[in-house]
């Protein structure tokens, strides 16, 4: 069963790693695409389809069919996130012979997952109502693709940049930190109609009688049941299919 | 009921989608709305000038007539003033030529032609080709750009719009293509200082 977690793990990292490489900026430039209906709506004028929009619908649309892949598997700042919380569990067990999975409680999990909601409505308001031109320099999704083309950042994004660290730090202290509490586009995501099919289910009469393996190893510590109201949280980074015993959660797509 | 969930984001997806085609289609009701008022408005103006300058032609038909008639006994002397009047024309328009082909960029902040500049864009240096008349910028054109996200670069592009409506470079830079838009303002920046005059 190791060995299987294993598997899944490398070659989610593999593609991460590729994705990182080959399209760091995809994730901001979906949002970017979103950002420009609400500026349009702003500045009174019509809503034009632009080049942003193109890599928005794609995304979209491959989310609303096959779930949320482009989060677990190309998104740069999740991969990021990744390898920021798999670094400081590494250290974890090495140095202090911790083993568990380090984390924050189930309950405020849950309640920190709403506070990307509050983001999102703020940068859109803000879009809406010409507020969003006084915060350049604040985002450290700029921050973060300027370091990806090898640059530093200039003196302006001096807030973007201390929003990047203490993100960073906050990764290291929650599987996928950023994704599931402050992503503006994983709030988008989330609330996306996913088609049931793609949701990871389990057959609950097949169980062990209170195992929740799966639960715990969730990094959004779902029920994993399907279409729920938190199955938009779900990034399909199928660790509950490879830590179930019984091979017992899978997708409708998968069992047919 | 199963899939719940599912149905109500689609109902609320949906939703979303109509109220931005709805949104688009009332401002291009009220973009006509304005396009027929300023119409009108042009076309009344129009046709106020149109009866200004009727009324501005018979009155100066009627007082050439009276004065052609009153100046029907001394044609002699009208003749010498008709020839001196041409010639004094002619210097006129003489000088005027000389006047426009003077007007060259010499006096211009800038030179007339085209310029290239570059400036850092997102993932490298941006090159753009400014063409000036007379200090107007009457067109840019990015040359290069390798390091740009062609995403990024259309809509980066866009700020060539402003440049050029406004004249200048200190417009605002698109968001959401902040590195690409700030790039070719560098670009152009660049491209103007080869330009001027020294």
């Amino acid at each position: 069963m190791k060995k299987k977690q294993r598997k899944v793990r490398l070659i989610r990292a593999a593609i991460q790693l590729i994705f990182f490489i080959a399209a760091p900026s995809l994730f901001s430039t979906a949002f970017a695409g979103i950002k420009s209906i609400f500026l349009a709506i702003g500045g009174q004028q019509s809503v034009t389809w632009n080049s942003f929009l193109d890599i928005t619908a794609l995304l979209l649309i491959i989310t609303i069919l096959f779930g949320r892949h482009f989060c677990g598997y190309a998104c740069a700042f999740g991969s990021l996130g990744d390898a920021l919380y798999e670094l400081t569990a590494f250290i974890r067990t090495k140095c202090f012979g911790k083993k568990k999975k380090h984390g924050y409680p189930e309950e405020w999990v849950h309640r920190l997952q709403k506070v990307k909601y509050v983001i999102l409505a703020f940068l859109l308001l803000s879009c809406i109502t010409g507020f969003y031109s006084k915060l350049q320099g604040m985002s450290p999704w700029d921050v973060f693709s300027m370091l990806t083309t090898g640059r530093l950042p200039k003196s302006t994004y001096i807030v973007g940049t201390v929003l990047l660290i203490l993100i960073m730090v906050g990764m290291c202290t929650q599987e996928r930190f950023f994704c599931q509490f402050l992503c503006p586009m994983g709030a988008v995501f989330a609330i996306m109609p996913i088609i049931p099919g793609a949701l990871f289910k389990r057959n609950r009469s097949n169980c062990v009688p209170k195992c929740t393996l799966c639960k715990k190893r969730c990094p959004a510590h779902l029920d994993i049941d399907g279409d729920t109201a938190h199955s938009g949280e779900c990034i399909c980074c199928h660790a509950c299919t490879a830590v179930c015993p019984r091979r017992n959660i899978h997708t409708v797509v998968d069992k047919n | 009921m199963n899939n719940q969930n599912f149905y109500l984001r689609l109902i609320a997806l949906l939703l979303i989608i109509m109220a931005v085609f709805f949104y688009n289609g009332t401002v291009k009701d009220k973009e006509q709305a304005q396009d027929i008022a300023d119409l009108t408005a042009k076309t009344e103006s129009l046709e106020k000038q149109q009866d200004q300058i009727l009324t501005a032609l018979k009155e100066t038909y009627e007082e050439q007539k009276t004065a052609a008639e009153s100046n029907a006994s001394s044609d002699v002397s009208s003749e010498a003033d008709n020839k001196s009047e041409k010639d004094s024309t002619e210097d006129k328009e003489n000088t005027e030529q000389a006047d426009s082909e003077e007007a060259d960029d010499s006096d211009n902040v800038y030179k007339n032609g085209t310029f290239e500049g570059s400036g850092t864009g997102y993932g490298g240096t941006i090159t753009v080709q400014v063409t000036l008349e007379d200090d107007t910028i009457t067109a840019v054109s990015v040359v290069s750009a390798p390091g740009e996200d062609s995403a990024y670069l259309s809509q980066g592009e866009n700020v060539i719009n402003s440049i050029i409506s406004e004249q200048s470079t200190d417009v605002d830079t698109i968001s959401g293509a902040t590195f690409s838009s700030t790039g070719i303002l560098e670009a152009v920046n660049d491209a103007l200082s080869k330009a001027e005059n020294a």
